[in-house]
């Protein structure tokens, strides 16, 4: 199966093809990994978005707009790159971590998938907490 | 005798014993009894063992600690539930029924006595090899005691009663009527995840809410492979060790009748829920994607991305 890794931003955008759409829509509808790609790319971007608005450092703007011609352009790349670093950087370093999933959990549902197995339940039953030694 | 004759009684033969796995663990699910049961487990981390009252009550499994804790699970076909300090933790679930013991078949049975019962002493081979040894009770056929083997022929675990009684009058009562919408099977795999490992069927996939939760099953062990782009917390208390295997460096924990496995894959995190004796759970893990390590930017990537 090929994924769809590189439309899923346009996608997301609104700036995807009328194909390129129904692409994603019947892709998605088979392929859980897609979704699970495409509803990562929305939750970081809703993350990013409600970052606060970072303000120019004073006296950068008059600089650039000051400086001629190349000197003008190497300004302002540098600013939007160091601006892109440090949104990635805050973004990541304000971004709460997944919360973690608790194995607990997760094995009381292998264990009650793993009863539906004729007599399995005295057999694969455990207590958390019961009388435990080493 | 002509070939084709000798054949089909083969054919015939083989397929009766099959269902002679089948029909004892079929058979068990019917008993009803209680006692107190041992499970005492020599695993690579060492031994861990755990004592508590075992139930089996119209179908379903129930186990406690008379007089020592609140603390009340009840496993019945799709569901699990755990009652402790009041508080109701609960799982779901719908499946597959078909049962699939292909790779078992009867080695030997012998007529012993457990408990002060008759019993039948039933080995269980797979490819060749014992791994389980049943103890069946004669006049209920509840399964009593089970010992599993590592591939060494050593002991892995014991799971044995202590006492044994029909009447029932002391099994705790757990209220059945959890609310809930059990988990479906989903037609989508995995696409990392092999359809069979280590002589483990892929039987069903369940979609979690960052992941997924494969349920894989030889006939007589299982284990759940998760895999998650959220990470993966062990319960406090709970021993875990740091484990260089062949392929890179896993967390592992060993309980009494269970063990864990979690390891972080190319972003993902997996773990692996089962109870497989260890040299067949290290066949297993080999065929399920191998640990790696992101780097600096692999951990910002996971961090913003998921």
């Amino acid at each position: 199966m090929t994924h769809l890794d590189e439309v899923l931003s346009a996608y997301l955008d609104g700036e995807a093809t009328p194909d390129e759409v129904r692409r994603v829509d019947r892709h998605t509808s088979e392929c859980l990994q897609c979704r699970r790609r495409l509803r990562a790319i929305s939750d970081a971007r809703a993350a990013v978005r409600s970052l606060p608005t970072l303000e120019l450092p004073l006296g950068l703007v008059p600089v650039a707009e000051t400086a001629p011609g190349k000197r003008r352009r190497v300004v302002w790349m540098g600013a939007a790159a160091a601006a892109l670093a440090g949104l990635v950087t805050a973004a990541a370093i304000f971004t709460p971590a997944p919360e973690p999933i608790d194995l607990s959990d997760l094995s009381r549902q292998v264990g009650a998938r793993a009863a539906l197995d004729p007599g399995s339940g005295p057999l694969k039953i455990v207590l958390p907490g019961g009388l435990v030694g080493e | 005798m002509s070939p084709i004759t000798a054949l089909v009684l083969a054919l015939i033969m083989g397929s009766s014993v099959t269902a002679d796995v089948d029909g004892y663990l079929e058979r068990s699910a019917e008993a009803e009894f209680m006692g107190e049961q041992l499970i005492s487990c020599d695993t690579p981390d060492g031994s861990r063992s755990s004592v508590f009252s075992l139930a089996q009550v119209e179908g379903a499994a129930v186990a406690w600690v008379a007089g020592a804790d609140d603390t009340v699970v009840r496993m019945a076909p799709g569901s699990n539930v755990t009652v402790a300090h009041g508080e109701v933790e609960a799982a779901l679930i719908e499946g597959t029924l078909e049962t699939d013991a292909s790779v078992y078949n009867v080695g030997s049975t012998d007529e012993v006595e457990y408990l002060g019962r008759d019993a039948r002493e039933v080995t269980l081979l797979r490819e060749g090899e014992e791994r389980v040894v049943l103890t069946v009770d004669a006049a209920t056929d509840a399964i009593v005691r089970t010992v599993t083997l590592d591939g060494d022929g050593s002991r892995y675990c014991d799971r044995r009663l202590l006492s044994f009684t029909t009447d029932l009058s002391g099994v705790p009562s757990v209220d059945e009527t959890i609310e809930g919408v059990p988990s479906q099977p989903v037609e989508v795999v995995p696409e990392d995840l092999p359809d069979e490992a280590a002589g483990f069927e892929l039987v069903d996939t369940y979609e979690l809410e960052n992941g997924t939760l494969s349920y894989y099953s030889d006939g007589f062990f299982s284990a759940g492979v998760v895999l998650t782009s959220r990470p993966i917390s062990f319960p406090e208390g709970v021993d875990v060790s740091q484990v260089e295997g062949e392929r890179g460096r896993y967390r592992r924990s060993y309980q009494p009748g269970s063990v864990t496995l979690s390891w972080q894959s190319a972003g993902e995190n997996v773990a692996v829920i089962g109870d497989l004796p260890p040299d067949l759970l290290d066949a297993f893990v080999a065929e399920l994607p191998a640990p790696s390590t992101d780097g600096f930017f692999g951990r910002i990537w996971q961090r913003l991305f998921g």
